[in-house]
């Protein structure tokens, strides 16, 4: 019997929805932010044509600056962290043993729970008085920061929590170290390679596209959660330690009704993680390179 | 066979204590909201 679509068109149809929901929700979007960030808008009237006036203004604005620098530091602390955690934990929950079915559960269960309530439970864990953090670390005789009022530690706070929630990172690392065959690493084991040495001359040089599509995913998806946690924790202070670029895109669009500003702010945003993910790719390609020879 | 059973009370400790740090910030939160008319105010903010 011939079948009434072929296998690739079966596919594509599978892909529809996901296509039309990325052009409908994500594409458009940003294709309309772009063409307001070329005008004065305030939502009340008609936008106005004003050219790169925008990105004048932003170039000149001390808070924006801020509000980039804010950004590349806690990009640099979050996403090696995220991506380190997420390794180092895949490697030990990888083993089929008993309770570690619990256990890989219980590491992807943070990544579930919506994001303002688990920035709420964060705003009770970083209580400087009453919070669980702060007790422990004084029983344990560390210094207690105060997390929340102090620039440097508000921004390690939003580091921090976002560290629990690598749900996604964890799961996929995990079906790359089962896509490694066995094979392999008894062949090395044969030649007399011991635990260190199979992890960094097979696990790791195998592993490498699987950690790229993570870094490249954490540089855009650990700003973007930053948004409730920095939303909800601190509103972008202290200092305007926490305000990162989509906090600060929040406020001059909805606070001060300053839409081409803040879509001037977003296209900016755009080629800036662009750049990043490129240099990332080219530096990542070398690193290839030099394990093929 | 010591040492694979050391390995293995490792792998056990350190999969345990993981675990207990992804899962206490919920069950705490869940405690607190239990009994609710204890709670602290969820202050904070800059």
């Amino acid at each position: 019997m011939k079948r009434f679509l072929s296998y690739r068109r079966q596919l594509h149809l599978f892909l529809l929805p996901y296509l039309l929901g990325s052009i409908l929700l994500t594409l458009l979007p940003a294709l309309a932010t772009t063409a307001v960030a070329f005008t004065r808008y305030n939502a009340l009237q008609p936008p106005q044509w004003v050219g790169l006036n925008n990105f004048a203004r932003l170039l000149d604005s001390p808070m924006v600056r801020i509000s980039l620098y804010s950004s590349l530091v806690f990009l640099a602390l979050a996403v090696p962290l995220r991506l380190f955690a997420a390794l180092a934990l895949a490697l030990l929950m990888q083993q089929k043993r008993r309770f570690f079915g619990f256990y890989r559960a219980a590491v992807y269960l943070p990544t579930l729970i919506p994001e303002t309530a688990y920035a709420l439970i964060w705003l009770w864990i970083f209580n400087p008085l009453y919070g669980p953090l702060n007790l422990a670390l004084a029983w344990l005789g560390f210094p207690t920061p105060a997390w929340l009022t102090d620039p440097q530690a508000a921004r390690f706070a939003i580091v921090l929590m976002l560290l629990l929630q690598i749900g996604e990172g964890f799961v996929v690392l995990l079906a790359g170290l089962q896509q490694i065959p066995r094979a392999v690493y008894e062949a090395a084991h044969v030649d007399g390679a011991d635990g260190w040495r199979s992890f960094f001359y097979i696990t790791l040089p195998l592993l490498t596209p699987w950690l790229l599509l993570l870094t490249f995913r954490d540089l855009i998806m650990s700003l973007q959660n930053s948004f409730t946690p920095t939303f909800v924790l601190t509103y972008g202070g202290p200092y305007y330690a926490t305000t990162f670029v989509p906090l600060l895109v929040y406020e001059v669009g909805f606070d001060l009704f300053d839409f081409g500003l803040a879509a001037a702010i977003l296209v900016v945003l755009y080629l800036f993680l662009l750049l990043l993910i490129l240099g990332t790719l080219s530096s990542a390609r070398e690193v290839m390179g030099l394990y093929e020879e | 066979m010591r040492n694979s059973r050391l390995k293995t009370a490792v792998l056990y400790l350190l999969g345990g204590l993981v675990t207990a740090v992804f899962l206490l910030p919920l069950v705490w939160a869940t405690g607190i909201s239990l009994r609710a008319p204890g709670i602290p105010p969820a202050g904070g903010g800059g």
